[in-house]
């Protein structure tokens, strides 16, 4: 047997199976936060993906791992938490007037929501006769030309999901405080959520009627992924809290 | 003796059917968000090129 204890040592067997699942968590902790960058998506997944294939395999060799479930719910706050937390922060700060970040978003306006494409990084061109709609944040900070969604930004990037991710660690590795801090980031997120949707239909002609795929370019990467505490919430809020335990 | 299904019992026995429908739809979710994250930028790198 692969965790039988001889002598009070942890045979051969048993010990593989240990570092098997310490190795598969630490990959799959990394590749979820890779996955979360974004521009460093396409080298995150396969990492994510190997080490759940560990995890799987330190199980059939007899190790004790979490359940399969609380992985699956940890690991979508985690990428999910790091998506936003980072490319929001990347919009937000100076690394807008960068190349990469500016091809990024102004692609994911081109594609969904259109106030990334147009007007963006508007202090590069201080003679541009300013939109109505658009107010004068976007002197000091650039990116997004829309002052509403700095401040979804910034609330997003200082407080939900630096509480989602801290939250994400510790509920993996099954620590009390892991369990309730993801319980108030997901509340967190949804209350934000619900004050981004009524912004998209308020500035809708800005955001949808400008970009290529309009609605369906929303729901397909905003919408969508912005369900998640729905789904989230009533599993952390009922599930089974005495696992937690650390 | 039969062993129980859920062995690390996370699911308490009431919320059974909840917490299967739950786990389906954030498996979706979850495997959407990497695919998102692995395909998204180079595919809009490709279709709208570089800024």
């Amino acid at each position: 047997m692969a965790l039988a204890k001889s002598g009070g040592r942890i045979e051969a067997g048993g010990f593989d199976a240990e570092a098997m699942k310490h190795r598969g968590d630490l990959l799959f902790l990394f590749g979820c936060l890779v996955c979360g960058t974004w521009i460093l998506g396409i080298v995150g997944g396969p990492i994510l993906l190997y080490g759940m294939y560990l995890l799987r395999q330190a199980q059939i060799k007899g190790a004790v791992i979490r359940p399969w479930t609380v992985t699956v719910v940890g690991g979508l706050i985690l990428v999910d938490a790091s998506v936003n937390f980072l490319a929001w922060g990347l919009d937000w700060l100076p690394s807008n007037q960068t190349w990469l970040v500016r091809t990024l978003w102004i692609n994911y306006g081109m594609f969904g929501d259109g106030t990334y494409a147009l007007y963006y990084n508007l202090p590069t061109h201080p003679t541009f006769d300013l939109p109505e709609a658009y107010n004068h944040a976007i002197y000091t900070w650039g990116g997004n030309g829309t002052a509403v969604e700095k401040a979804v930004q910034l609330s997003f990037m200082l407080l939900v999901m630096p509480i989602r991710i801290a939250g994400a660690w510790g509920l993996l590795h099954m620590k009390r405080w892991g369990l309730q801090w993801s319980i108030i980031g997901n509340w967190l997120y949804l209350t934000v959520w619900a004050v981004y949707c009524p912004l998209h239909i308020i500035t809708f002609d800005q955001r949808f009627g400008t970009s290529e795929f309009g609605v369906l370019g929303f729901w397909l990467i905003g919408g969508l992924p912005f369900l998640g505490p729905l789904v989230l919430l009533p599993y952390l809020h009922t599930v089974n809290r005495e696992l937690w335990t650390e | 003796m039969k062993e129980p299904k859920n062995q690390q019992g996370e699911t308490p026995e009431e919320y059974r059917g909840l917490h299967r429908a739950l786990l389906i739809v954030a498996g979706i979710f979850f495997v959407y968000l990497i695919l998102e994250s692995v395909f998204l930028i180079p595919t809009l790198f490709i279709r709208y090129g570089f800024h």
